[in-house]
């Protein structure tokens, strides 16, 4: 039987990483990202008595960075930031599609950009999504297709006007 | 195939989240079908972008020191929580401590300034002038003022 400590140690190195990246970029520093992740591993020290009735480790650990960063943006009084990712035009300012493309995701509805960057960003699977944020897997399929669906029409629109 | 069905199909498949069974058989399927292979073609490469977009690089940081730090900080938490405790219990305990006492030398205080014995008895005489002589309220606040045996007579 394992230790909650040992658990926790176990979560860490398994998901540390990529939740500093999810949290990376949506941070405007690594400096706070860090900050965001000590405080997701904190809570999670802190509801380590029910860590064995976890089912999706990995989905509960997203649900709490996320919520973290929700807390973060709303004590800096910028709630609407939680949900956009930092990104940066001038990194890829050759690739007119990438470009094209960026632009069209942060036009989606925050739902839809939500649900597509934890699905694309993270590689999360639906039910893991859907425990994440709060949703029937059903909701999350059809956001999905709805994003996918908006982001090929965008696409599609681009090259008629730049063919 | 129905065409929003064939759709539904494909963006699973472009999200990657298509079973291995089902996956075969629509290979299979746009295998015959150039439309909808077209179709495929078209979202996997939106996908494919999508994630190229969303996947920007992130600022290299050390990552904080490992786990067993966040098990004493949150030690260090409950540890400085019980000590609040502690401290707002023994304040709220000084305060009503020190509320007491003042209370009792307020209490102290109106008891020293009842009207002395002298004074009781202007008073007593002031009150049994508008009383007839014989009225028992009269002797009452008569034997009322008087101490002792002074008192067992007049009420005899």
């Amino acid at each position: 039987m394992q230790s909650e400590s040992d658990m926790i140690e176990r979560l860490y190195g398994q998901h540390a990483s990529e939740l500093y990246n999810y949290l990376a970029r949506r941070c405007p520093d690594a400096a706070t990202a860090c900050d965001l992740l000590q405080e997701t591993f904190l809570q999670v020290v802190r509801q380590s008595d029910q860590l064995a009735k976890v089912a999706m480790p990995r989905a509960w650990l997203f649900a709490i960075a996320r919520n973290m960063l929700a807390r973060h943006y709303r004590r800096q009084r910028d709630p609407q930031a939680a949900a956009q990712l930092w990104y940066e035009p001038e990194s890829d300012a050759k690739d007119d599609r990438l470009a094209v493309m960026r632009e069209a995701i942060q036009k989606l509805p925050p739902e839809l950009r939500d649900t597509l960057e934890l699905r694309l960003e993270q590689e999360l699977s639906y039910e893991e999504i859907a425990h994440v944020l709060g949703i029937p897997v059903g909701t999350v399929r059809s956001r999905l297709h709805n994003a996918v669906r908006q982001l090929r029409d965008a696409m599609r629109s681009q090259e008629e006007t730049n063919p | 195939m129905k065409p929003d069905a064939l759709e539904r199909l494909l963006m699973d498949s472009a999200l990657g989240r298509l079973d291995a069974d089902v996956e075969v058989l629509l290979t299979d399927y746009l295998a015959g079908n150039p439309g909808a292979a077209t179709q495929s073609q078209e979202l996997q490469e939106v996908v494919h972008s999508a994630t190229k977009a969303v996947r920007k690089p992130v600022p290299a940081a050390a990552l904080p020191s490992p786990i067993q730090r966040f098990v004493w900080r949150h030690r260090a938490e409950q540890v400085l929580a019980l000590a609040a405790s502690f401290v707002v219990g023994v304040g709220i305990t000084i305060l009503v401590f020190t509320t007491n006492l003042h209370r009792e030398a307020a209490v102290a205080s109106r008891t020293v300034t009842i009207p002395g014995t002298e004074t009781r008895q202007t008073l007593v005489a002031s009150k049994t002038q508008s009383l007839p002589f014989w009225s028992n309220q009269r002797l009452y606040l008569l034997a009322s003022s008087q101490s002792g045996a002074n008192a067992k007579e007049i009420l005899k």
